[in-house]
C-alpha cells in the first residue's frame, strides 16, 4: 500500500506539491486527476524516490522510500507519461534488460518475458528492434517492463497516452486484474471516462494541492451532492409527480413525457421504498434508476477548468 | 551482489554488449582498424622502425585513441543520452545499485573500442617484443594505459550525467581528455612538480619505458619527482595518482547515478577530494628540486605551481558544494518542518560557508608543508607566505562570492558571477597584457597583471631571480583580494538572512 503524509516538492520558486496526504490501501485502483501542472507527475515522481521532496513522509508496503529506497524499488513498478526505451536493443532485449535488473534469475527469464509480451500483444514483434515500434507499441513494451517483476504498487503517469483502443482494453483488463490480485495501483490520466471505469478512489489535485481525495462514490456525494433517480412509466403516468413530491428525499423533477427525472439524497435503501410506494400506487415501472455521474463532471464540478 | 558480479552480470554490462556488438557494426570497424595497423606495422618495418620503438609508439598512440578518445566520447554521449531520455530513471528506480548502473555505462558504452583495441595488440605487442620497450617496457605501460583509460571514461561517465546536452557531454569529455594528454605530456616532458599532470596520462610510463631500453633518446629535463620521498617508478606514480583520482570521481558519478538532483561532491566528500589532491601534490614535491630547464629559478615556484594545482581543485569543489537559491530554501523548510532553525553545515542544501573555510585551511596547510619540505623557510620571508595569503583569500571570496550571487540572484546568479570573474580575473590579464605591449612601463604591466589571482599567487612568491618588478607586484593582489573577501562575506550573510526571512515568512507557523 502507499501512503505519503504532508509531501511538499518545491522547483526553483514554484511549490509544485503543497502538504499532499494520501493513503491506498491493496487492491484499489486511485486515480489522480488534475489539469497540467496540478502537480501529479511531481507527486508520482516523489513517492516513487525520483524526487527528493522538501518533506513529507512517503512509505511503501511499510517501507519508507527515503530509509531504503532499493527495498522500496524490490515492489515498486513506475510507468512515465513518455515512455523511454533504448533504441537499438530488441523487444526481448530489453525486457531481459530489466528482468535483470529486478533479479530475475537468468533461467526464468525467457517464460517471464514471453509471458509478459504476450500479455501486452507484442509476442510477434519480440525480434524487432524497439526503434521500429509505433509510439503505442513503446507505450505497451513499457507496461511490459512495469509488469515484469510483478510488483505490489505500481505508479503509472498516462499509461493510455497514445495506445489504440485495443491496447487501451488491454491496459484496462490488466489494472483490472491486477487490483484483483491484491495490487496498489496510482494512475494518472487526462482520459476520464476510460478511468471511472477501474478507479476505485480518486483525487482531484490543482495548483499542488489535494482538493479531495477519496473512494469514488463517497468523493461523487460530498462533490456532487444529491443523486439522481430517472424513473420511467409505461401507460398512464399522471399523479406520479403528487407521490414523488410528497417524498421529502426528493427534489424538483423535471418531465419528459412518461420519464420522470429527480434529485434524491437517500441511499439504495430510501431508494427502493420510493419504488415500492410508486409501484403499490399502480404505476406500471418501465426502469428506475440511479444516474451516477462520471469522473469528468466532478472534475469540471471541482472547478478544474482546464483539462490537457 | 559482490564486485565481480557486478561486472560479469551486470544487466546494463550486457544491455551494451548486444546493441554495440552487433555483427553489421562490428565487423566493418575490425575490418578499418586492422588493416590501418597493418599499413603502419608493413610501413614501419620498411623503414626499419620496428625494432627501435617507432611502429610501437605509432600504435600505441593508434590504441589511445580507440579508448580515450573514442571510447571516451562513446561512454559521455551514452551515459547523457540516457539522461536524456528518461531511461536512466528506471534504471533509477529498480534495485539495480547505482554503482552497478555506474559501471555498466563504464565498461559497457566502449566495449566495442575495447574489442577493436584487442584486435591492434598482436601489431604493437610484436614489435615491442622485438626491441623497444620491450617485455617489460609493455607490462608498465599497458596497465597504466588501461586505468587512465577507465579514469577519462569514469569522468565521461560523470560528465554525461550533469550535462544536458548529450553531444555536448561526449564533445567536452574528448577535448578533456586530449588537453589533459597534450598539458601532460608536455609537462611531463619537462620534468620536475609540473610533471605530476602528466601522471595522470600513458605519457610518463611510455617515455620512462622506451628510455629505459634506448639511452640514446635523452628526455629534455625529465626530473623523477619520487613519491614522498621514495625512488619510485613513472609508471607506478601514474597508478597511484590515477587510481586516488579514479576513486573520487567514481564517488561523484554513483551519486549523479543514484540521484540527478544530487550534488556531485557532498561537502565532507570534496574536502577529503581536496585534501587527497593536497597530499599527492606534496607526494610529488617531496624531493624534487627545479627542472633543469628553469635555470636559476628556485624552487619556490614548483610550490607556487603545488598552490596554484589545489586552488583550481579548491575553486572546482566550491561549486559543488556550494547550493543554490531554491536549495537553501527547500534546506530551510526540511530544517523548518523538523523544528531546526537550519541544516547541518554539512548537509548538501546548507550554504558553503563551512566547507570555504575548511578549504582555506587545507590550501593554507598545504602551502606550509610545502615550504617546510622544500627548506623553503631560508626564502625572504613575504615570497613564503604572500602567495599562501593571496591563495587563501582567492578560495574564501570565490566561496562567498559563488554563494552570495546565487542567494541573492537566482537563476541569473551564476551569469553574473560569471562577470564578476571576468572582471576580476580576465580584464586584468588583458589590461596588463596591452600595457605590456605598449611599452608603458613594466612595473605597471606587472602591478596591473598580478591584480588577477591567475597572475597575483605567482607574482606575490617574488623572488630575487627577477628585476625590481616583482617586488612591486608582490602585494598588488592583496588588497583586492582582502577587499572581495570581506564584501562578499558581508554580503552572502545579508543575502542569507533576506533568504532565511522569506522562508519564514512564507510559512509562519515554523
Amino acid at each position: 500500500m502507499i501512503k505519503v503524509r504532508d509531501l511538499r516538492v518545491d522547483y526553483d520558486n514554484l511549490c509544485a506539491v503543497h502538504d499532499v496526504s494520501l493513503e491506498i490501501g491493496p487492491g484499489e485502483v486511485y486515480g489522480l486527476i488534475g489539469p497540467n501542472g496540478a502537480g501529479k507527475t511531481s507527486t508520482m515522481r516523489a513517492v516513487v524516490g525520483l524526487i527528493e521532496p522538501t518533506y513529507g513522509e512517503i512509505e511503501i508496503c511499510g517501507v519508507d522510500i527515503r530509509e531504503k529506497p532499493e527495498d522500496a524499488s524490490q515492489i515498486i513498478g513506475f510507468m512515465p507519461d513518455f515512455p523511454p526505451v533504448y533504441d537499438d536493443l530488441m523487444v526481448w532485449e530489453f525486457l531481459d534488460l530489466f528482468a535483470a535488473s529486478y533479479w530475475i534469475a537468468p533461467a526464468e527469464r525467457p517464460g517471464v518475458i514471453e509471458r509478459h509480451l504476450e500479455l501486452v500483444g507484442l509476442t510477434e514483434k519480440r525480434n524487432s528492434l524497439v526503434i521500429e515500434l509505433s509510439r503505442g507499441m513503446r507505450q505497451r513494451l513499457v507496461l511490459a517492463k512495469t509488469l515484469l517483476p510483478d510488483p505490489q504498487v505500481l505508479l503509472l503517469d498516462e499509461p493510455a497516452s497514445g495506445m489504440d483502443p485495443n491496447g487501451r482494453a488491454d491496459l484496462k483488463r490488466a489494472l483490472k486484474s491486477l487490483a484483483a490480485d491484491g495490487k496498489t495501483v496510482l494512475v494518472s490520466s487526462h482520459i476520464l471516462s476510460e478511468m471511472s471505469e477501474f478507479c476505485t478512489s480518486v483525487g482531484i489535485m490543482e495548483k499542488g494541492r489535494m482538493v479531495v481525495s477519496g473512494k469514488v462514490d463517497e468523493v461523487m456525494a460530498e462533490v456532487m451532492g444529491e443523486g439522481t433517480l430517472v424513473v420511467e412509466i409505461v401507460g398512464e403516468s399522471d399523479g406520479l409527480d403528487f407521490i414523488v413530491a410528497g417524498n421529502e428525499r426528493a427534489g424538483a423533477i423535471k418531465r419528459q413525457d412518461n420519464t420522470f427525472q429527480f434529485p434524491f439524497r437517500g441511499d439504495a435503501t430510501a431508494a427502493s421504498e420510493l419504488l415500492a410506494t410508486i409501484v403499490q400506487s399502480g404505476f406500471r415501472v418501465a426502469s428506475f434508476s440511479r444516474k451516477r455521474e462520471g469522473l469528468e463532471e466532478l472534475f469540471l464540478k471541482v472547478g478544474a477548468k482546464e483539462l490537457s | 551482489m559482490n564486485a565481480v558480479a557486478g561486472l560479469y552480470d551486470n544487466p546494463i554490462l550486457w544491455k551494451h554488449i548486444r546493441s554495440r556488438l552487433r555483427p553489421q557494426h562490428l565487423y566493418p570497424s575490425i575490418i578499418v582498424v586492422v588493416v590501418i595497423c597493418g599499413i603502419i606495422a608493413w610501413g614501419g618495418d620498411m623503414l626499419n622502425g620496428m625494432r627501435n620503438g617507432r611502429v610501437f609508439g605509432i600504435l600505441l598512440f593508434v590504441q589511445w585513441g580507440l579508448l580515450v578518445v573514442f571510447g571516451t566520447s562513446q561512454v559521455a554521449t551514452a551515459v547523457a543520452h540516457a539522461k536524456d531520455s528518461g531511461i536512466l530513471d528506471f534504471h533509477r528506480v529498480s534495485p539495480l545499485p547505482a554503482s552497478w548502473v555506474t559501471t555498466g555505462f563504464l565498461f559497457g558504452a566502449p566495449i566495442r573500442e575495447y574489442i577493436l583495441f584487442a584486435c591492434t595488440l598482436p601489431f604493437s605487442i610484436v614489435p615491442a617484443l622485438m626491441g623497444v620497450p620491450g617485455a617489460a617496457g609493455l607490462v608498465t605501460i599497458y596497465p597504466v594505459l588501461f586505468v587512465s583509460t577507465v579514469l577519462y571514461h569514469m569522468l565521461a561517465v560523470l560528465l554525461g550525467s550533469v550535462s544536458k546536452k548529450p553531444r555536448g557531454a561526449g564533445s567536452l569529455a574528448v577535448v578533456i581528455a586530449i588537453f589533459t594528454h597534450m598539458a601532460g605530456g608536455w609537462w611531463s616532458m619537462l620534468g620536475g612538480g609540473g610533471g605530476t599532470a602528466g601522471l595522470l596520462t600513458v605519457i610518463p610510463a611510455y617515455t620512462e619505458a622506451t628510455r629505459s631500453f634506448d639511452p640514446r633518446m635523452p628526455v629534455l629535463g625529465l626530473a623523477v619527482p619520487g613519491f614522498f620521498g621514495m625512488e619510485m617508478p613513472l609508471f607506478v606514480q601514474s597508478l597511484i595518482y590515477q587510481f586516488a583520482l579514479l576513486g573520487f570521481v567514481y564517488a561523484a558519478a554513483v551519486r549523479k547515478m543514484r540521484s540527478d538532483r544530487a550534488h556531485a561532491y557532498s561537502k565532507p566528500l570534496a574536502t577529503a577530494f581536496l585534501i587527497t589532491v593536497a597530499l599527492l601534490s606534496l607526494g610529488s614535491l617531496w624531493s624534487t628540486s627545479a627542472p633543469r630547464w628553469m635555470g636559476r629559478i628556485s624552487s619556490l615556484w614548483t610550490v607556487v605551481a603545488m598552490l596554484y594545482v589545489v586552488v583550481f581543485a579548491a575553486v572546482l569543489l566550491t561549486n559543488s558544494v556550494t547550493p543554490t537559491a531554491s536549495e537553501f530554501a527547500n534546506g530551510m523548510r526540511r530544517a523548518n518542518k523538523h523544528g531546526h532553525r537550519r541544516l547541518e553545515p554539512w548537509h548538501d542544501l546548507a550554504l558553503n560557508h563551512w566547507a570555504t573555510l575548511l578549504f582555506c585551511g587545507i590550501v593554507a596547510a598545504a602551502a606550509a608543508c610545502a615550504y617546510l619540505l622544500l627548506a623553503l623557510p631560508n626564502a625572504p620571508t613575504g615570497s613564503v607566505w604572500l602567495p599562501t595569503l593571496v591563495a587563501v583569500l582567492v578560495v574564501a571570496y570565490f566561496g562567498s562570492a559563488r554563494q552570495y550571487f546565487e542567494l541573492a540572484f537566482g537563476k541569473r546568479g551564476t551569469p553574473y558571477f560569471l562577470l564578476f570573474l571576468f572582471f576580476a580575473w580576465l580584464v586584468p590579464i588583458i589590461l596588463g597584457t596591452i600595457i605590456a605591449w605598449t611599452n608603458w612601463g613594466e612595473d605597471a604591466s606587472l602591478a596591473i597583471l598580478s591584480v588577477s589571482p591567475l597572475v597575483g599567487i605567482g607574482t606575490a612568491a617574488g623572488g630575487e631571480d627577477f628585476r625590481g618588478a616583482l617586488r612591486v607586484s608582490q602585494s598588488t593582489n592583496i588588497p583586492f583580494s582582502l577587499t572581495f573577501t570581506i564584501l562578499f562575506t558581508a554580503l552572502a550573510i545579508q543575502a542569507r538572512r533576506r533568504a532565511e526571512a522569506s522562508v519564514r515568512a512564507a510559512s509562519p507557523a515554523v
